[in-house]
């Protein structure tokens, strides 16, 4: 019996220069082309010998060694911004008893104050109460940007405003001042192109427009603008962002009515999220399972999801996310019958919305409402909730385009005269916010 | 150069000292080769994207494999900035095109790993393997400029390219 014995290194680098003086160049063709081991050997040998072989490689030769590393000014750096970091606290302890107005006249005569690290802690407690209270987090942004703006050092500077703004596009978003949270990612992209290092502040900047232009209802946009946000952060290696892009883009595509392809994007992410300690965004993926079976009609793992979604979030102390589970609930047992559970689930939501000052969410659920009511025909309870709907968006701050619609509805259920359709139709105008489309009350001839 | 991927997470005030010094070559080579940035220009362009990488400590991942791949996307974003601003000239599509930070990294380091066993090898060997391999001269041709026999000619490429080999395998262990 013939028993193969493996070439050697040697041997096979022999072969691959032909050299039959070592090797016999016949006999080791015919064995690499049956021996998967000594085959497998050839082809790194191969491998390498075509990296050798390349001319750049003679170029990397050829580069001067590294110089020995000039790390001090990177030292030094990072002392600066240690002690900063301390003096920022004391600043901060300072600050944040006096009126936010005030603050930057403090850094004016307090110069010793005006710092870096300052503006970010303000930013982070901003950050903070994003959730809770929004329109208290943009007047904190508000004062960190007056503060940046007087920054000495150009990079800490722009990157500072970069960042500032991309915080006040998301607390403008989550008071449903969606213009103007667009307008405030076209400032941040401005400073975040000014500079050698904003690639990652813009990445995230983009994110947000993807969040803007999803509240506003243009779900393709979402879409292109999340993949793009994708691409950036994958260039950093961030898995946790990537994956809150792909969330994005998913939950457009639920909207855009292709939800077994959102699903699949879910299940992706469910994946990579399990290598992640993210419990908010664990939380937010199982709401959007929870809402794409809702959209297919799966009640039953609808609520499961929605439920334990709603738990995490109580746990995590996200209020905000909290009650749109609670919304979300409610739309479920809507659909299931339970109308009376159904309909006290959205009242708490629209109360609950209400306390935090997020208007256009309560609005929202008042229109969930409006419909809800219309076709259990209480026209006079419907008459009030269309009118409180319209009276959210107007303390939201929604302009007249949107008022004029709302009062349509109003009028038209008061009248006695308003359908489901109308309230879709009324809905859907209200989501696009595009003030340059005046509302055109649907033709009579058209069934609303 | 120094393991990068197996030490544990360090405290704040070391991080960006010890990723430093993990990380520079990396950089370094990621920002003149790939990017062709000027070599003397690199080191501008990786200190401002380790400040940059001090002031969003909190926001990147702890773990070492973590820090490597924000600094790569720092560095190429970084480099695609000096393109824009410097050269005033549309960046080359190559440029200009995503990139994965894990392969880049793969990339690098084993050109990296290359050139440093090639700069290393005796002098006779390394020009051997570069007339053979780079330039594609014979093995005829080289034994005439070597004075040897055409025999010894191909032995002596072989034993050089087992010898980078041997050397290339040894490094690549040790930054494993």
């Amino acid at each position: 019996m013939n028993v193969h014995r493996h070439y050697t290194t040697a041997d096979l680098i022999a072969y691959l220069d032909e050299n039959s003086d070592v090797v016999d160049v016949a006999a080791v063709s015919a064995s690499v082309a049956s021996c998967g081991t000594c085959g497998a050997r050839l082809r790194e040998l191969n491998l390498f010998a075509r990296l050798v072989a390349d001319r750049e490689t003679w170029q990397d030769v050829q580069l001067p060694e590294s110089q020995p590393q000039s790390i001090m000014d990177v030292l030094t750096e990072a002392g600066r911004i240690e002690r900063e970091t301390r003096a920022a606290e004391r600043d901060f302890a300072a600050i944040i008893k006096e009126p936010i107005e005030t603050w930057a006249a403090y850094v004016v005569s307090h110069p010793h104050a005006l710092t870096e690290q300052l503006v970010r802690r303000i930013t982070d407690t901003a950050i903070e109460e994003f959730d809770r209270q929004p329109a208290y987090a943009l007047s904190l942004l508000d004062a960190a940007d007056s503060i940046a703006e007087r920054l000495h050092v150009q990079n800490a500077r722009v990157e500072c405003r970069a960042d500032v703004w991309k915080n006040r596009a998301n607390a403008l978003r989550m008071l449903g001042r969606y213009d103007e949270a667009l307008n405030a990612t076209v400032t941040a992209e401005r400073f975040a192109q000014d500079i050698a290092t904003g690639g990652f502040t813009l990445a995230q900047i983009i994110y947000t427009r993807g969040t803007v232009l999803f509240k506003m209802g243009s779900f393709s946009e979402t879409i292109k603008t999340a993949r793009d946000a994708c691409y950036r952060f994958a260039e950093y290696g961030d898995v946790r962002r990537v994956i809150h892009a792909r969330n994005l883009e998913a939950i457009s595509l639920t909207e855009q009515g292709d939800t077994a392809e959102s699903l699949r994007v879910y299940l992706l992410i469910e994946q990579q999220l399990r290598k992640l300690d993210d419990p908010m965004m664990q939380a937010l993926v199982t709401t959007n399972i929870g809402v794409a079976h809702l959209r297919l009609g799966n009640y039953v793992d609808a609520r499961t999801f929605v439920a334990s979604a709603q738990a995490q979030y109580r746990k995590l102390g996200s209020e905000s996310e909290v009650i749109r589970a609670e919304w979300a609930l409610g739309q479920i047992d809507l659909r299931t019958g339970d109308i009376d559970v159904g309909i006290r689930r959205l009242r708490n939501a629209t109360a609950s919305f209400e306390s935090l000052c997020m208007l256009s969410d309560a609005g929202f659920v008042k229109l969930d409402l409006t419909e809800e009511l219309l076709r259990l025909e209480e026209w006079d309870e419907a008459g009030t909730v269309a009118g409180e709907a319209a009276e959210a968006f107007a303390r939201a701050g929604a302009k007249l385009h949107l008022s004029s619609a709302l009062a349509f509805l109003r009028e038209a259920v008061q009248k006695r005269a308003a359908t489901l359709a109308l309230v879709q139709y009324v809905r859907d105008y209200v989501i696009a916010d595009e003030p340059e489309r005046t509302f055109d009350p649907p033709s009579a001839t058209k069934q609303y | 150069m120094p393991d990068a991927t197996n030490a544990e997470p360090l405290p704040d005030s070391q991080r960006a000292e010890a990723a430093y010094r993990a990380h520079y070559d990396l950089l370094r080579f990621i920002a003149a080769r790939r990017f062709k940035v000027p070599v003397d220009e690199v080191c501008g362009v990786i200190h401002d994207v380790f400040i940059s990488f001090m002031r969003n400590e909190a926001k990147v991942g702890r773990s070492p494999a973590d820090e490597r791949a924000w600094l790569i996307g720092g560095v190429c974003n970084a480099s695609r900035y000096y393109w824009r601003k410097h050269r005033g000239e549309e960046l080359p599509p190559d440029v200009e095109e995503y990139i994965d930070p894990t392969s880049v990294a793969e990339d690098a380091i084993t050109r990296l790993l290359l050139a440093d066993v090639l700069r290393r090898l005796p002098e006779r060997c390394r020009d051997v393997l570069r007339k053979r391999y780079s330039e594609g001269y014979t093995a005829d041709e080289i034994g005439a400029m070597a004075s040897l026999a055409r025999g010894s000619a191909k032995n002596l490429i072989s034993k050089c390219l087992l010898a980078a080999r041997a050397a290339f395998c040894r490094l690549r262990r040790a930054n494993s």
